[in-house]
């Protein structure tokens, strides 16, 4: 594997996200900046003012040597550390409890922990790829990332070292040190929200049998059956819309009062348990309910996971549908294989995937809260696609911390307001205002308004993607106007 | 504000504090001292607002000619604690008082299947009648106030175009619905309303006027807009559907009507009206019975 190409990589992956989240002068600044990468003995040895970034230190899965650093108003979580380099004229900064560089006398910075190689296993997705457990419907669950148990897994890890790059840069140009903050050289944060229309009227033969199974499922732990989901099965019989097609009117018209748009991910093609529960016969009439300035998107089938021919028939008939290809798409399930499915889709022509997600937790999949192209090992250079990791699934935040969810959120995109980024949040639409469902009633709009207070915009992935400069649009990635 | 003669100033006090340390000092007075000399040298007919704290107003001269009340569709057994403002709908969810809990839930589910009951039997529609949700305000807004005062006679404040974009379009907080009526090609009345922070929907504003060559009553267009209003603010996750009725003005009386008809309950609650028509001024001014107020008089953090 070649170190000049991995770097070539990551280097590209970082000038697009400081191009998405960072102000022009800062972006001219880390260009004007003499950043180095190179084997640790040779960058050890630099002895001027430069950034200089070792590119051969493995990066070490098992490490539990998290700490966290102090960066303006925030602090970053870094982990496997490096030591000071031997020699003199080295000191850590900002001490030596919690380094974010070594700065040597000469003026030469070096990151201290293993900024390359954390950075660019978390984009490969290297512990997906040596770990080879995976659930039922293939996937790779987040409880399974070595980063879990280390609380890792809410850490976006590239954010923070792209931030203290550029706050490097910029301290290295004015004052001669690196900085530790990047307050006022950020944009602000961004909520890329999307909805995945699984189920679209609550009275499909799976979810009515569902309920009615939900009934009997107490007893066996020896408590009264859930004679309510009666109700709940007659009413969709007789209103099938209530909570799931009306939704979708409802959400709309709930971002638009906060002036922000989504994305809608429809789902066709088989039906069943695991598939379209709603039929395809609905779509036209919920495309014609989506208004202009949301975005469209497909959800591709569960039985579409890597199969080219169920891909190209479910992407032909919602083209047919939507009278013209679909360029954004998210995996139901979330069945999405790290390795294969960037290329897999990128054939098919998706330009940006919001698959790379977790199901069963909250996390930043590839430790980035933003949006990066896919390593392909092969040619060892980046996929013809854009992933933006889905961080967020309204019911894991919910489940996974309760009535502190709004406050973990709210804390996120404070986070993200010192380093830059952009969070992801996937609300179905039979989950947004669901009485079945009391725990998840107003929450969405809660977090609406935490995003307007903290002046956080809402946006389709779409219009995310609409902000990168022409000149970092790479190949035919995104058309430029 | 608008009536038949045109259009004129009024002044609306949206918010008057004054440090309770230095209280008995005359500021509050002193304040309006200012307030009044600034309203006089601009031509400004009568400063007016809403307030609990109706002495201080009246110290200073103000009159309180009337007070809000409340129309209210109730959709969430939680609605009603939530109107009282006793607790959050969260805490009642959750509460300590069983007792006073399931009174409140059950007063509020069977309020509200007595209003969806009503909803549902009442028609809202009528074939030359269209509602169109709108993402910019309307060019004809003015001429619909213009023709609002012509009919109904009164005042109400005057929303052209400029003023509808500025304080519902483009307000930064909450970018009320905007949803308009049309007969033809003809805009004859809109509804704006939102879903405030408390989850409860506001009607921030209804008005309606006469089409020509059409049997589209303003009373079939404010049913339209009613009921057009509370099934988006469901769809949303609203509690309830909250609204003003304020004045004995014919427009306010029919929306009072129609909305009792759509479910609504009416009830006695709210804030006293102020206001203190400046000197010289009195004979311009109106009766406060002929004024037609909603919430779009107000800042806009509700929508």
């Amino acid at each position: 594997m070649s170190a000049e190409k991995r770097t070539e990589y990551l280097w590209s992956q970082i000038l697009l996200h400081l191009n998405l989240f960072f102000d022009r002068q800062t972006i001219a600044t880390v260009d004007r900046s003499r950043i180095l990468f190179g084997p640790y003995a040779a960058v050890t040895l630099e002895r001027r003012p430069v950034i200089a970034i070792p590119n051969d230190i493995p990066y070490n899965m098992a490490a539990k040597d998290a700490y966290a650093a102090p960066f303006g108003e925030t602090h970053l979580t870094l982990w496997n550390r490096l030591e000071i380099p031997p020699g003199d004229g080295w000191r850590a900064l900002p001490d030596n409890a919690a380094p974010v560089w070594y700065v040597h006398a000469s003026g030469t910075h070096l990151p201290a922990w293993n900024l390359f190689g954390n950075l660019f296993a978390l984009l490969t997705s290297q512990e997906e790829r040596e770990f080879a457990t995976r659930d039922k419907h293939g996937r790779f669950a987040g409880g399974r990332s070595p980063r879990a148990e280390r609380g890792l897994m809410e850490v976006p890890a590239f954010n923070e070292a792209v931030a203290a790059l550029a706050a490097a840069c910029v301290g290295l140009s004015h004052e001669g040190q690196a900085e530790l903050s990047v307050r006022g050289l950020v944009k602000p944060p961004v909520v890329v929200l999307s909805h995945d229309c699984d189920i679209l009227r609550g009275n499909d033969r799976w979810t009515q049998a569902i309920r009615f199974a939900r009934i009997f499922l107490p007893l066996a732990h020896l408590r009264p059956p859930r004679i309510a989901n009666l109700w709940w099965i007659a009413r969709n019989y007789i209103r099938p819309d209530d909570f799931y097609f009306d939704n979708v009117l409802g959400m709309v018209n709930l971002e638009r009062q906060f002036g922000f748009t989504s994305t809608f991910y429809l789902l066709n093609g088989t039906p069943g348990r695991y598939g379209a529960r709603s039929g395809s016969w609905l779509l036209p009439k919920l495309i014609a309910a989506i208004p202009p300035g949301w975005s469209r998107g497909i959800h591709y089938n569960y039985d579409t996971f890597l199969d080219t021919i169920r891909f190209v028939q479910q992407m032909q008939e919602l083209t047919d549908l939507l009278g013209g290809r679909p360029r954004f798409g998210r995996a139901h399930y979330l069945r999405f294989d790290m390795e294969r499915s960037p290329e897999f889709l990128a054939a098919q022509g998706i330009k940006c995937d919001e698959s790379a997600g977790f199901s069963d937790r909250i996390a930043y999949r590839c430790g980035i809260a933003g949006c990066f192209q896919p390593y392909d090992p092969a040619t060892e250079s980046a996929v013809n696609i854009l992933e933006l990791p889905m961080m967020i699934m309204e019911d894991a935040l919910k489940l996974q911390y309760g009535d502190g969810a709004a406050a973990v959120f709210e804390q996120m995109l404070r986070h993200l307001g010192q380093i830059g980024g952009a969070l992801t949040l996937n609300v179905h639409p039979g989950v947004f205002h669901n009485p079945e469902i009391p725990r998840m009633l107003g929450f969405y709009h809660r977090l609406l308004c935490l995003c307007r207070d903290l002046g956080v915009r809402g946006m389709a992935a779409d219009d995310l993607i609409g902000t990168i400069p022409p000149e970092h649009r790479v190949r035919e990635l995104i058309p430029v106007d | 504000m608008t009536d038949r003669s045109g259009v004129f100033w009024t002044a609306k006090s949206e918010e008057t504090l004054v440090d309770p340390a230095y209280r008995g000092q005359q500021i509050f007075e002193k304040m309006y001292d200012l307030l009044k000399q600034y309203a006089w040298d601009n031509g400004i007919r009568s400063i007016w607002g809403f307030t609990p704290a109706t002495k201080a107003f009246t110290r200073i001269g103000f009159e309180t000619p009337g007070k809000t009340t409340q129309i209210f569709f109730p959709l969430d057994s939680t609605a009603i604690p939530a109107l009282l403002d006793k607790k959050s709908a969260a805490e009642t969810q959750r509460g300590s008082g069983w007792l006073s809990r399931t009174a409140y839930r059950t007063a509020g589910a069977m309020a509200g299947l007595v209003s969806a009951t009503r909803l549902s039997f009442q028609s809202s529609g009528h074939a030359d009648l269209t509602l169109r949700l709108l993402s910019s305000a309307p060019d004809d807004a003015g001429n619909v106030c213009r023709n609002f005062v012509s009919q109904w006679g009164g005042c109400t404040i005057f929303r052209d175009r400029a003023y509808l974009q500025w304080r519902l379009f483009d307000n930064p907080h909450v970018k009320a619905l905007f949803t308009a009526a049309y007969v033809g090609d003809r805009l004859c009345g809109w509804v704006a309303y939102a879903l405030g922070d408390d989850r409860m929907g506001y009607l921030v504003d209804v008005i309606a006027v006469e089409s020509r060559n059409s049997d589209v009553t303003p009373e079939v267009i404010v049913r339209g807009l009613l009921s057009t209003a509370i099934i988006d603010l469901r769809r949303m996750g609203a509690l309830g559907v909250r609204g003003w009725h304020v004045t004995d003005h014919p427009f306010d009386l029919l929306v009072l009507r129609v909305a009792r008809q759509l479910g609504f309950w009416h009830f006695r609650r709210g804030h006293d009206v102020v206001i203190l028509p400046l000197p010289g001024k009195q004979s311009q001014t109106h009766s406060f019975s002929d004024w037609y107020i909603t919430r779009v008089f107000t800042e806009g953090l509700l929508g």
